[in-house]
């Protein structure tokens, strides 16, 4: 009969699977996650059913009391950047714009746009 | 002889900080990502300069109505009373939105008008 004391189990559970999982999450969300600058004004943009993925070059954020960014810049310098940008053969302009931004002055703005050349416009939504 | 000690066993490199690590980008991926991924809705401008034909197709947005050509018309027979208007569903159709109309309004209007198969809108002030 063998009265040795019984070999002590490790009390670590093993840590390779669980390393595994994480580096799997990790892969992940590096794929998934798209890394860009937080908008400078809390932006709700309007509700849709459907979902088109937006796919657009550049992105131009308007607040709901009409305040722009565009490329780092806010105010009157938005102008001057997106000319710059409108001259060197665009792609497509995403305005990113508030629910209760007003329509008419959207109408306004896109005008506006298409005089600097910016031609293929799409207005950024959610899904309901 | 020389007397050598005896080897040391090898030390094994310690997992902790590697997995420190690993968890300190697992949370930052996990918060910095946005899952509820942006759509989009074509729309231009009113000086996108394409040529207009045919009957005139302006549908101009109040906030509690739409009317098109002038007349009242709803959203849900809005794609019906424009298609004998229309040739192609690429012929651009006139938006006009009154004071008052809100983005979110307009783009109803511009996901039902999209949904129907129009899909040249043009806004103008």
């Amino acid at each position: 009969m063998d009265f040795s004391t019984p070999k002590r189990r490790s009390l670590i559970e093993p840590i390779i699977p669980m390393i595994n999982v994480v580096f799997i999450l990790l892969i992940f969300f590096l794929m998934t996650a798209q890394i860009r600058p937080a908008d400078p004004w809390p932006i709700a943009p309007p509700k849709t059913d459907a979902n088109t993925p937006a796919d657009a070059a550049q992105r131009l954020t308007v607040s709901a009391t009409g305040e722009m960014s565009f490329a780092d810049q806010t105010g009157d310098a938005v102008w001057a950047e997106l000319a710059q940008w409108g001259a060197a053969e665009p792609g497509t302009l995403l305005v990113r714009a508030d629910a209760a931004y007003p329509a008419a002055e959207l109408a306004a703005l896109l005008a506006r746009l298409s005089g600097l050349g910016i031609q293929s416009i799409s207005l950024a939504t959610v899904r309901q | 002889m020389f007397a050598f000690a005896p080897p040391r066993a090898r030390r094994r490199p310690g997992l902790t900080p590697m997995i420190d690590v690993v968890f300190l980008l697992l949370v930052f991926f996990m918060l910095g990502s946005q899952f509820g991924r942006e759509g989009a809705v074509s729309l231009s401008g009113g000086s996108a300069g394409a040529e207009y034909s045919g009957p005139p197709r302006l549908i101009t947005i109040y906030p509690d109505q739409i009317t098109l050509n002038g007349v009242e018309s709803d959203l849900a027979i809005l794609p019906e009373a424009l298609a004998p208007l229309t040739q192609a569903p690429d012929d651009p159709i006139i938006l006009r939105a009154r004071a008052g109309t809100d983005l979110q309004r307009l783009t109803q209007i511009v996901e039902a008008l999209t949904a129907a198969g129009f899909d040249r809108l043009v806004l103008v002030e």
